[in-house]
């Protein structure tokens, strides 16, 4: 996806560490995408906001705390400049710095592995983060729904190439979102998806494609639809993938509200 | 030539990912004070703060291999952890603690004199910092304190300042970028820590 002023302000955010929510993936996948702008301006943006550190007074820590600290670290490679070693000890000493080169080249590689593990782990971690992320969204949309307290229940009866499918709308016109459960929807050629239209004054408004499962089944959660002050009426309709901005296919399913 | 401060800062990385001590007590003389005063400033209780501070270089000793120039400085780098564990923190303690709320209102625009102790380099970063948040626009500073020190989200920073989201999102965005380009050469210049 082309670069926009809303991947800077996901980049922003992201770099507040502020939860994306479903616009996470989003982001993340522009990033993918190998978006160098927004990969710079996260970099940046981090920099920019640790600015906000400096409004913090500085505050010293009790010096047990350093001390504590440094005594729970474990084993650690001395860094102070060894003695120089008589003439007598010099072979020794070359051996030995022969080995310690060996020991270094190893403790290298190892610290190498370990970095590309902690990179791979931090890498499945944040996207396992991002899943939770999308799931309590999406969760918290139905209860965006279903607990309004105008939530009402449409059914959706078959209409001409499928009189035998069925479906319920769970519509709320404050929350302006809608929740749909459909049931033997036939699949469809590979370009087509069902398109869900919310009728307001007599206009129909597309509210988003979806695929049913293999068993006919859908669950689809509408956008908010700003737009649409109360809801009349809705449809399901066969449409190019992606959807179309007004309905041009055959229609499926039809409703009215109780 | 002598290193820079940002350049040691790296070197100091890089010794301690070879499990060097001194490194990481280096690290913690320089910066400990800054990352305590943050830590407290979000947290507001000394002890957490402390435990916080502990758990970040912990975390440096350990994992000082996650370090990437490339992402940002050791400071942001160590700015960003010590928040991330605060903020975790204080968002286990919502609703009902919020110690960070209800420090917003004192917020110090002078340096406190214990930020005197800091080294030159810290200093001239610190008041660069301020000026240049004391130049943006208020709105655009509140959203980012909101969501700098409290760990608020674009939804609830709308609700609290009663804006709508869109306008936060643009808040957020046009704040750092002034930031950014008021900080950003003053790191590149090596100067401090990028």
């Amino acid at each position: 996806m082309a670069h926009s002023e809303r991947h800077e302000e996901l980049a922003a955010l992201q770099a507040l560490s502020v939860p994306l929510g479903e616009e996470s993936e989003e982001f993340f996948a522009h990033l993918r995408d190998g978006c160098a702008t927004c990969e710079q301006l996260l970099g940046e943006f981090r920099d920019a906001a640790s600015a906000f550190a400096a409004q913090a007074p500085a505050v010293s820590p009790r010096p047990e705390v350093r001390q504590k600290l440094l005594a729970s670290l474990g084993p650690a490679r001395a860094s102070a400049v060894p003695p120089v070693p008589s003439r007598a000890l010099r072979v020794l000493v070359g051996l030995a710095a022969a080995l310690m080169l060996l020991f270094i080249a190893m403790d290298d590689l190892r610290l190498r592995r370990q970095r590309e593990e902690l990179q791979s782990q931090t890498a499945q971690l944040s996207e396992h983060l991002d899943k939770a992320r999308r799931d309590l969204a999406r969760n918290n949309l139905r209860d965006v729904v279903l607990q309004s307290d105008d939530v009402r229940v449409l059914f959706l009866g078959g209409q001409g190439p499928q009189p035998g499918a069925r479906a319920k709308v769970f519509w709320s016109d404050k929350a302006k979102r809608g929740i749909l459960v459909a049931g033997n929807l036939a699949p469809l050629e590979p370009g087509k998806q069902y398109e869900l239209w919310v009728f307001a004054q007599g206009k129909p408004v597309p509210a988003g494609v979806f695929d049913p499962d293999t068993a006919g089944r859908a669950l689809f959660e509408s956008p908010e639809l700003t737009a649409i002050a109360s809801a009349e009426n809705f449809a399901v309709t066969i449409e190019p993938r992606g959807g179309v901005p007004a309905p041009t296919g055959p229609i499926v399913l039809v409703g009215k509200p109780s | 030539m002598s290193l820079s401060p940002g350049e040691t800062d790296r070197a100091l990385i890089a010794r301690v990912e070879a499990r060097d001590a001194e490194a990481l007590a280096a690290l913690y003389d320089r910066y400990a004070a800054r990352l305590m005063g943050l830590a407290q400033r979000i947290l507001g209780d000394t002890g957490e703060a402390e435990e916080v501070l502990q758990e970040v270089f912990l975390f440096v000793w350990r994992a000082a291999a996650t370090f990437d120039a490339a992402r940002g400085s050791v400071l942001a780098w160590l700015l960003v952890a010590t928040r991330s564990r605060s903020i975790d923190r204080i968002r286990t303690r919502r609703p009902a603690a919020r110690a960070g709320l209800t420090q917003m209102d004192r917020i110090p625009d002078k340096p406190d004199p214990r930020d005197l102790e800091a080294d030159s380099a810290t200093r001239e970063w610190e008041t660069l910092c301020r000026a240049a948040i004391a130049e943006l626009p208020p709105e655009q500073r509140l959203a980012l304190e909101l969501a700098y020190f409290e760990g608020l989200t674009h939804q609830e920073i709308s609700r609290k300042t009663s804006t709508p989201l869109g306008t936060v999102k643009t808040r957020v965005r046009l704040g750092l970028m002034k930031l950014k380009d008021r900080i950003r050469p003053y790191l590149q210049g090596g100067t401090h820590g990028s």
